[in-house]
């Protein structure tokens, strides 16, 4: 399956144009849009599709800021 | 420490000694005071009888000052109840920390960000990850809130720039309120976010409180360690730490 049927089936293209470099978030960001069941097929999925998702992952580059200053506000609301 | 930009309180009968009843018109079989005494004091939403109790509604306002914004938290409440007791419409009977039960809170925490507007932006990139849980609406024209689609659950988080709500309320009560901390303090807070979790009912409070009680008392939750605007937060922006998915063996 094309990386881009997939984005379809799955609703993320608007995400993965939002999201960075970073293994955790493109993580939460496929468990919250796919809804897997388990860890291994989501760690499936990332591994079949990981060049194409790398190449759309670096095509942007503002979520890694975003989830910075979202990650500076939690321990600020925590103090 | 808790605080609370808002309040509503059930207060007994039994902890009310005085009250100025022409203060009181009855509408609907619902005794309450006049609104045309409330538009002048700032705090204070609304008093009404009902059940054997007095309903007080009672905002953070109450204590605000030159350089204060008010919140309600367990170090000032007494002052607060002494607030009440000062616009002469009731006396209480003691202070009624102890007994008074909560039925709705906001509760408050304020931040001080570099970019404010960035910050909103942020919060909102990250939220829509929930889409399907929440939806996020705009909150005052100063911000956001964010809410859960289903109708049952009344818990909320509003974020947004305190400056921006303040200078944009043109109503007399706001213009007294800003005349009360000064327009100075309003220039110290533009970097202000205020985060508000609003609890609409005892399911919900009881929730973000992590209590049982049954009957939920100010004093329990003013003295709460918990942290609900922090764990409601974390949750609509999927930032929990011990969500085992996210943090899952990384295959990259």
């Amino acid at each position: 399956m094309k990386i881009q049927k997939f984005l379809k089936k799955v609703g993320m293209r608007a995400i993965l144009t939002n999201f960075d470099d970073d293994v955790k978030v493109i993580r939460k960001m496929l468990k919250i849009e796919c809804e897997f069941s388990s860890p291994s097929t989501l760690n499936t999925v990332i591994a079949t599709f990981k060049g194409e998702l790398k190449e759309k992952i670096s095509e942007n580059k503002n979520f890694f800021r975003y989830q910075k200053i979202v990650q500076d506000l939690i321990k600020k609301i925590g103090e | 420490m808790i605080t609370l930009d808002r309040v509503r309180l059930l207060v007994p009968e039994n902890k009310v000694t005085e009250v100025n009843q022409e203060t009181f018109y009855t509408v609907n079989e619902k005794i309450s005071v006049k609104k045309e005494i409330l538009k002048n004091i700032v705090g204070l939403r609304e008093i009404t009888y009902m059940n054997n109790s007095f309903l007080l509604d009672i905002s953070g306002k109450i204590t605000a000052d030159k350089g204060i914004l008010g919140l309600i938290h367990k170090n000032n409440i007494e002052q607060v109840f002494e607030k009440v007791e000062n616009t002469g419409i009731l006396r209480f009977n003691g202070l009624p920390v102890d007994d008074a039960q909560v039925l709705y809170l906001d509760v408050t925490k304020d931040v001080e960000v570099e970019n404010p507007l960035e910050t909103l932006t942020a919060i909102e990139l990250l939220a829509t990850q929930r889409k399907h849980k929440n939806k996020i609406l705009q909150f005052q024209n100063s911000g956001l809130i964010i809410k859960p689609h289903a109708k049952s659950i009344s818990d909320s988080l509003a974020i947004y720039l305190k400056y921006k709500e303040i200078i944009q309320n043109k109503s007399p009560k706001n213009l007294i309120y800003i005349e009360k901390i000064g327009i100075e303090t309003i220039e110290k807070i533009k970097k202000t976010v205020r985060l508000e979790r609003h609890l609409g009912t005892f399911k919900d409070i009881r929730k973000a409180f992590k209590t049982n009680s049954k009957k939920i008392r100010l004093k329990e939750i003013l003295h709460s360690k918990k942290n609900p605007v922090k764990d409601k937060f974390c949750e609509i922006t999927s930032s929990n730490e011990y969500d085992w998915f996210t943090v899952g063996k990384e295959v990259f």
